[in-house]
Order: C-alpha cells, then sequence, then structure tokens
C-alpha cells in the first residue's frame, strides 16, 4: 500500500444477496394418490387412494446473505488474512408440517414458513513461515456459527409449531426443533445419578404421586425439573446444540529439496452428540450389550454410573433419552499426511523418465476425540434436518494408507 | 438495427408459443388425485381404496382383534397395557387406531364429494350410487369403531383440502352416531344385496359390502344404542331376507385362507390374502407359537384364551376363564382353542390357524359381522322389547343346535328351557355371544356397550380396571397438534 509499507495489501467488503432453494421432491403442490390395494376372495382388486393435500401456494425458500469482510497482507505479502462476519437467513423455509390425524391424508405437508438465521466469523490465515531452502507454509481458517430459528409459524391447531426428532430403536424423542434455538436442539431428560437404595426412592414422590413405576436402587435418577413429583416430558431440559460453534482447519507444508510434506488437520467443537449406538447396546440382555455393564451396579459394586441389569420395562427406561448418552462431539481429526519426494531431474532421465514423484499418504490418519462412538462426524441426516446430532452409527471412515509413484513419461 | 430488431421479436414470439407447457408440466411416474379420479373406473379404484384401510395395522390387522378381546376377560397375551388397564395418551395402539380410521373416513369423503361430480358412462363396470353406497357404509363403520372406542370424536364429513379444517373440536357422541345411522341408512339403499354378489362380475366382487352388511351393521349400532326397536327391526331384515344361512359346520367360518371364503354365513368379512405383507392378515402368526407345527406362521402366542385351571405367569384369573365358558358337547370348543394334543401348555386361540402361510403374511379373512352374530342381535334386541318371544327363542336355539351338531331346524336337547325370564334369557344370550363369537373383536365392545366391563373383569381378578377405562385416551400426539381436542376423564 502506498504510503503503509507495513501492509502491503487491505481490502474491505460488504456483500448482500438472495439466493433461492426448492430442492424438494416433485409435484408437491399437487394433491397426489397413491396405490392401496384390497382383496376379494383371494385375489387383490387395484386399489388408488388420494394421499396428500395440494398446497398450490408453495414456493422458493430464499436465503439473504448478508457478509461484511476484510481482506490484508502484511510482511511483504508472507502473512494473509481474511476476516469475515456473515449473516444468512433462511426465509420461507419449506417445512413439513405435521397434520392432525383427523385429516387423513399424508401426515406432514410441505408449507413455505419459517425462518432460520446462521450467523458467524470467518478468518482464515495464511502465511509462509520460513521461505529458505527450507519451506514452510501455513493455512490456518475456522468459522464461528451460531444457528437460531428465529420463527416457525403456527400449525393449523393454533399452536406454535414444534418438531420432535427420533432415534434409531430408541423410543422417545430426542431433538425438539422450536423458535429460539438451534435446529434439532437436544431436549432429554437429565440424568442425576444412581438410587442407591428405597429411601431415594421415595424421595422423588410427591403427595402421594409416583414419580416413576417400579423403580429399584440400581436405576438411574431422572431429575425432576419442575419438582412435581411426576416424571413427564416437562422434565426434560434443552442440553445443547448439534451444531459446532468453532470449526475449522489447519494446513501445513513444508518442503525441502525434493522433499514435500503436507499435513492437513481439522478441528470441530461445541456441538454435542447423541451416541445413539451406545444407548441401544444399553437396553435389555436380549441385545448385544455394552462392556460397560460388567461394571453394572449390584449390592457389591455400588460406586458407578452404570446402572442394573435388568429386563424389559426397566431397561427401557434407563435408556430413555437423556444427556446419560449425550456426548461431546469435538475432535480435532489429522486427514491427510502426505510426503512426497520429486525425483531429481538427473535421476528420472536415467530411468527414461521426464519426471517421476514417488510419496506416501495417510488419509483419515488420527483422530482426537472424547466421543466413544465410531466417529464423531456423525452421518445422520438420512434426510431428516430434524434428527442431526443423532449417530445413526455409519460405518467409520476407514484410515488409509496409499503409496504411490507419479512418472510423466 | 433492423435486422437484430427483426431477430429479438421474431425470438419473442416463439418463446411465447411454448411457455405453458415447460412451466407446468404433466407428472409422470405419479398420480394426480384430480386427475385420477375422474371417471367410473377411477372411482371404483378409489372405493377399493378406501377398503384398504380396513388392511392396516391400526384397523383389523392387528390393532382392532387386539382391543375387541384382549381387553377383555376373554383373551391376555400380546399387550399387556390392554390386559391390566394401564394404557394411556401415549400408547401406539390409540394413535394407531386414530390415524388409520381418519385415514379412512379422509378416502371415504374424498370419494363421496367427488363421485357426483363424475361422469359415469354405460361402459364403467359400477354405476355411482353403488359406489357412494359403499363409501358410506365405510365410513360409517370407521365412525362406529372410533365413537365405541374414543367416544365423541371430530366430525368430519367433507373433503377437506386445508389442513386447517381438519383441527376441529370433538363433536359429542349423539352427533357421531346420527352420522353413522345416516351413512348406514344411505348405504342400505345405494347397496345390492348379496345375491348379486354371489353372481360376481367386475366391480361386483364378493366380499364387497352388501345391503344385508349395512343393515346388519345398522343393527349392531342400535343395539349399542340400546335402540331396541331399530335394532330388531333390521336385524330381522337380514333374517327375512333369506340370503344367509347358518354353515353346518362351525369350522366353515374360519378356513384361515384354506378353503371357501365369504360362504353364505358371512355378512362382511375382512379380505386378506397371502400375496404380500401389506395385503395379509396378522392374525395367524401372531395367536400361534412354532410348537404348533406352524413352522412358516407360528410367532408369539398373543390372544390366547384365559383359563381357569391355568393362570399364566401371574395373571391368576379368578374365574371367568373363556376355556371354561364352553359347555360339554359344544364343537365350538375344539374350533375356537386348542393345545395341539399337549404340546403347548396352554390353549391357544385356534380359529386362524394354518401350517402354510409364512409369518405375517396369512390369508386368514377376519370376520366382522356373521349371521350368527345377526340372530344374537336379534334375539336380544326382542328380548329387550318384549321378553322372550318364541322369535326370539328360535334365533338363539338355532345357533345353539348348530354349535352341538344337531340339525337346524328340529327342536333338540340344546335348546334353551323355555319360560325363561327376561333376566334369565339375557344372560343366556350373552353367555351365547361369547362362545359363539369368541377370537372376534366383540368381547369388550359387548362388556361395555351392556354395563358390565367393570364387574365381570373385577370378578376375574383385573383389579385396576376404573370406570374412566371404558373408553380410551385420545393420542396425545393427535392433542398437541390440534389444540380443541379434550381428552377423557382420567387421562392427561
Amino acid at each position: 500500500m502506498a504510503g503503509v509499507g507495513a501492509i502491503q495489501d487491505l481490502k474491505f467488503r460488504v456483500s448482500y444477496g438472495l439466493t433461492g432453494n426448492q430442492d424438494i421432491s416433485d409435484f408437491q403442490y399437487l394433491a397426489r394418490a397413491e396405490s392401496r390395494d384390497y382383496v376379494f376372495g383371494n385375489t387383490v382388486a387395484p386399489g388408488v387412494a388420494p394421499s396428500s393435500f395440494a398446497n398450490p401456494n408453495l414456493q422458493w425458500e430464499a436465503q439473504k446473505q448478508f457478509d461484511a469482510g476484510v481482506d490484508f497482507s502484511l510482511l511483504g505479502g508472507r502473512v494473509n488474512v481474511t476476516a469475515d462476519y456473515y449473516v444468512k437467513t433462511s426465509d420461507e423455509l419449506l417445512l413439513n408440517v405435521e397434520l392432525p390425524g383427523a385429516a387423513g391424508a399424508s401426515p406432514t405437508i410441505l408449507f413455505n414458513l419459517g425462518e432460520v438465521q446462521n450467523r458467524g466469523f470467518e478468518f482464515d490465515i495464511r502465511t509462509q513461515n520460513l521461505t529458505g531452502a527450507f519451506r514452510w507454509s501455513t493455512d490456518f481458517n475456522f468459522s464461528t456459527l451460531e444457528n437460531r430459528i428465529t420463527s416457525l409459524g403456527t400449525n393449523p391447531g393454533g399452536g406454535r409449531n414444534e418438531y420432535l426428532g427420533r432415534g434409531f430403536f430408541i423410543a422417545g424423542q430426542i431433538t425438539k426443533t422450536v423458535e429460539g434455538r438451534p435446529i434439532s436442539a437436544f431436549w432429554v431428560f437429565e440424568a442425576d445419578g444412581i438410587y442407591q437404595n428405597f429411601e431415594e426412592i421415595a424421595a422423588m414422590n410427591r403427595d402421594g404421586s409416583t414419580y416413576q413405576e417400579g423403580l429399584q436402587p440400581g436405576d438411574i435418577r431422572f431429575k425432576d425439573q419442575d419438582g412435581n413429583g411426576i416424571l413427564d416430558d416437562k422434565d426434560r431440559i434443552f442440553a445443547g446444540s448439534p451444531f459446532p460453534n468453532l470449526f475449522g482447519g489447519l494446513n501445513n507444508t513444508f518442503e525441502y529439496k525434493g522433499f514435500s510434506l503436507n499435513v492437513f488437520a481439522s478441528f470441530s467443537s461445541g456441538n454435542k452428540i447423541y451416541n445413539s449406538g451406545r444407548a441401544n447396546a444399553s437396553r435389555d440382555a436380549y441385545w448385544n450389550m455394552d462392556n460397560a455393564f460388567m461394571n453394572a451396579w449390584r449390592p457389591g459394586n455400588t460406586d458407578t454410573d452404570v446402572p442394573r441389569l435388568a429386563s424389559g420395562g426397566s431397561h427401557e427406561r434407563n435408556t430413555r433419552p437423556s444427556t446419560r448418552f449425550l456426548e461431546d462431539g469435538s475432535f480435532i481429526r489429522i486427514r491427510n499426511i502426505n510426503l512426497s519426494y520429486n525425483l531429481p531431474a538427473g535421476f528420472s532421465q536415467r530411468l527414461l523418465l521426464q519426471a517421476a514423484r514417488v510419496y506416501v499418504s495417510a488419509t483419515n490418519a488420527l483422530t482426537f476425540t472424547r466421543y466413544t462412538g465410531y466417529d464423531p462426524e456423525v452421518n445422520s441426516l438420512s434426510g431428516n434436518p430434524q434428527n442431526q446430532g443423532v449417530d445413526l452409527i455409519g460405518y467409520p471412515l476407514p484410515r488409509v494408507l496409499t503409496l504411490g509413484v507419479t512418472a510423466t513419461f | 438495427m433492423k435486422r437484430s430488431y427483426q431477430y429479438l421479436l421474431a425470438l419473442l414470439l416463439a418463446s411465447a408459443v411454448s411457455c405453458q407447457k415447460l412451466i407446468e408440466p404433466q407428472p409422470q411416474g405419479l398420480l394426480a388425485a384430480d386427475v385420477f379420479f375422474s371417471d367410473g373406473r377411477g372411482a371404483l379404484a378409489g372405493v377399493n381404496g378406501a377398503y384398504s384401510t380396513l388392511l392396516q395395522t391400526g384397523a383389523y390387522k392387528e390393532a382392532l382383534w387386539r382391543l375387541g378381546d384382549i381387553t377383555s376377560d376373554d383373551t391376555d397375551g400380546g399387550d399387556g397395557q390392554l390386559e391390566d388397564f394401564s394404557y394411556d395418551e401415549n400408547s401406539g395402539i390409540v394413535s394407531d387406531i386414530w390415524n388409520t380410521h381418519y385415514r379412512g373416513i379422509y378416502r371415504c369423503n374424498y370419494l363421496i364429494s367427488r363421485i357426483p361430480q363424475i361422469t359415469f358412462t354405460a361402459t364403467d363396470p359400477v354405476p355411482p350410487g353403488r359406489l357412494l353406497g359403499e363409501a358410506k357404509f365405510l365410513r360409517g363403520l370407521f365412525y362406529f369403531n372410533l365413537v365405541r372406542i374414543f367416544g365423541g370424536v371430530p366430525l368430519i364429513t367433507r373433503r377437506i383440502t386445508q389442513p386447517a379444517e381438519a383441527a376441529v373440536a370433538r363433536a359429542s357422541a349423539e352427533a357421531v352416531y346420527a352420522q353413522i345411522e345416516q351413512d348406514l341408512l344411505d348405504a342400505v339403499e345405494g347397496l345390492d344385496p348379496v345375491t348379486r354378489y354371489r353372481a360376481g362380475g367386475e366391480g361386483y366382487e364378493l366380499g364387497r359390502a352388501s345391503r344385508g352388511a349395512a343393515q346388519a351393521l345398522l343393527a349392531r349400532v342400535y343395539l349399542t344404542r340400546q335402540d331396541w326397536a331399530r335394532a330388531a327391526q333390521y336385524a330381522g331384515e337380514v333374517i327375512n331376507s333369506g340370503h344367509y344361512r347358518l354353515a353346518p359346520n362351525y369350522a366353515e367360518n374360519f378356513t384361515a385362507g384354506r378353503g371357501a371364503e365369504n360362504i353364505d354365513e358371512s355378512v362382511f368379512e375382512i379380505q386378506f390374502s397371502n400375496a404380500s405383507e401389506a395385503v395379509a392378515a396378522y392374525t395367524t402368526s401372531y395367536m400361534t407359537v412354532p410348537e404348533t407345527g406352524a413352522i412358516t406362521s407360528g410367532g408369539y402366542g398373543n390372544n390366547y384364551p384365559t383359563d381357569n385351571t391355568n393362570p399364566p405367569d401371574t395373571r391368576a384369573v379368578n374365574g371367568g376363564g373363556l376355556v371354561q365358558a364352553y359347555e360339554e358337547g359344544d364343537r365350538r370348543k375344539a374350533v375356537s382353542i386348542s393345545n395341539y394334543d399337549g404340546k403347548v401348555n396352554r390353549f391357544l386361540a385356534n380359529k386362524y390357524f394354518n401350517t402354510v402361510d409364512i409369518f405375517r403374511r396369512s390369508a386368514a379373512n377376519y370376520p366382522v359381522i356373521r349371521y350368527s352374530d345377526v340372530l344374537l342381535m336379534y334375539a336380544e334386541a326382542v328380548n329387550e322389547l318384549s321378553g322372550p318371544t318364541p322369535a326370539a327363542y328360535e334365533a338363539v336355539n338355532r345357533v345353539r343346535r348348530r354349535a352341538f351338531g344337531l340339525p337346524p331346524d328340529s327342536p333338540s336337547e340344546r335348546d334353551l328351557p323355555p319360560g325363561l325370564t327376561q333376566a334369565q334369557f339375557r344372560e343366556r344370550v350373552y353367555q351365547e355371544r361369547r362362545v359363539e363369537l369368541a377370537f372376534e373383536g366383540h368381547r369388550w365392545f359387548d362388556l361395555v356397550r351392556t354395563g358390565r366391563a367393570i364387574d365381570v373383569m373385577i370378578a376375574q381378578g383385573r383389579n385396576n380396571i376404573t370406570q374412566n377405562k371404558l373408553l380410551f385416551p385420545i393420542p396425545a400426539g393427535e392433542r398437541i397438534k390440534n389444540e380443541l381436542l379434550e381428552q377423557n376423564p382420567g387421562y392427561n
């Protein structure tokens, strides 16, 4: 920059844009019919039944994005920084609204309603740390994210809309999508230790009500949030978000003579994951069980956080959606380590090659996380945004080691 | 300049012509309801689609046979909440029944509003009046099940197009019954006698609702409402039509898909087929176990009869077991229950048994109304109206003679003793209904409509029954989606 030697480049940016999204199945605006057969005698009789309401007012989702940023570079171009603040509002969201059962047609209908806001900061810092014979450059980027639903509209019955998401095999809701919170916020019971004796169980009752049927010492205590002596959905709390509030990557490249080493890592933190896999392995004994149950509560082994072994109803109770299976989903993952060597020109020419390169690379080399499931990058969408952050136990990412040669003739 | 102006004009004209097709393509690979239901054949397929609701788990595939029998003193096994009256607003069975029946009602409403708008031609297999009759019969049946189970429910009789129209409050039970009555009376007018369906033909398949079915269902509705005169009238019309007769062997009614279905004793039965699970019955699988030799259809032993001598698990039965309800020599016992030559340690339901159909793919039709039921309804109604008349006696005696393998037309030693009082005759009819219609989903509804449910269940040892349990709770999920729905007493 003229006049300021220290800063090579300084640029301020502001942008605003509008895009649309209409990525839903075709013909959702039409009233559709489906094949529904009956039988007469033992012969199947083809039948057709109307299956969904029409919504002629269906339109695009609109996304408005506002972005303000600054780019600058310092130290003769050795440090380049890009910083942005963004606010992205999605409007006229295409959401499935649940219809009352009395409507009789498909249980949901697609409406435009609802507004979601994503906002945060993004930083990208690229530096050339060493520029001699041994070169080292770094690219570090990170973003913050706050996801919040600003409006969900009202349902035909007049109530505020809310959506419940569930896990897999486990009965009961795990997430709740409501105004003022992130999409698919975790909405679970709070696990609060283990009942050691019947006195502790009786202490939960009020005015002759029974807090939970059939409790015994060794069962999990769920906190009575409203203190009314009955355990029901009013005792659920919002216990976290499936969205990380900080994520990013770090890419380091080292070069010396013909060698080149590239290490790329990414990280993510602030999100929680509901470990459906561990929850499923904590159910009744006719399923395979988590080996944590070697340490189950027993009269001689009471200092544990694993509940007693039981079958039938008790286990269903102890595995109800709760903070017991809600884990921190933060991780650092070394995604790629790539070491390559370009053979010197003289050497490769003796092999009758124009150029040759040898390399070894490891993909998904290392993951540091406290999450006990297979993979903290859960792939849980299954097409339903209300189920984010619920680990549907996808196949874990393998670690891959590749050795190779690239030869140019 | 002039040239480019011409090109531009040409381009504009060209695009104006073909825009429509690009912007509004016709759906391919899926059915647009308004396009499909616009001729006679579409309407017939629509009526078949309405019948199809009967095959779902929330209707006769599963929920209704469970609720009708397991809740009562007749059977246990397969639904702990029904057995010990711990069902609540979160129970799966209530939301399944609710959603399935309203799905059927929606389909019927759609047809009833759409059919008058369709132009029928001479090549259409079935005239509109007949199709409307079927839709109204089905709608009456759906609402009848709903009102008996839940009490008053949202009464929706028009085709809804806006979701907001479905968020209505519950109508009174009286209003729902009035609608059912009207629908079934219209069905009686619109449907053909069963003889027309026995002759067959496209759109006249045996198994469809017939005039006799509508009359018999109407009789049952009136009996439930304790309108004895009308119950006797409509049951009498079915009897006097001469179209139905008792099969010589009780077993002929229950071939579980192996023999003749829709026989002359059948007034209305749900048609199942083993072609696919979607159209198949679950009765065979769920009510039997592999030890019976039904290797391919054996399942969970649900819906087993209560038994005084073999209190199963911790459910001690203080008498009143179904196994003991059969008299000596009653051939219905072996048809209805069996312990398979001692291979099983308790009696199981036998009416839907076969060893051939694979699991959850049974062809066993489920009886909704049989002619013997009509006879018993007639006897009960006449007795309530004017005490046991000879006609009432004869109706019950015919059922009994058939049950003991005796000729139907001549008096026998199994006939009811003459000179019974009204109260005694009433008890005999209730008892006869129990053994004649066991495992057909009647018992719970019979106990409730005659005011005996609480006494009978407590006598059997089910002490958790309370007055409010005679009605099932409105599903919790529905009350969240529609805040106008009030809950039945005793539930959240």
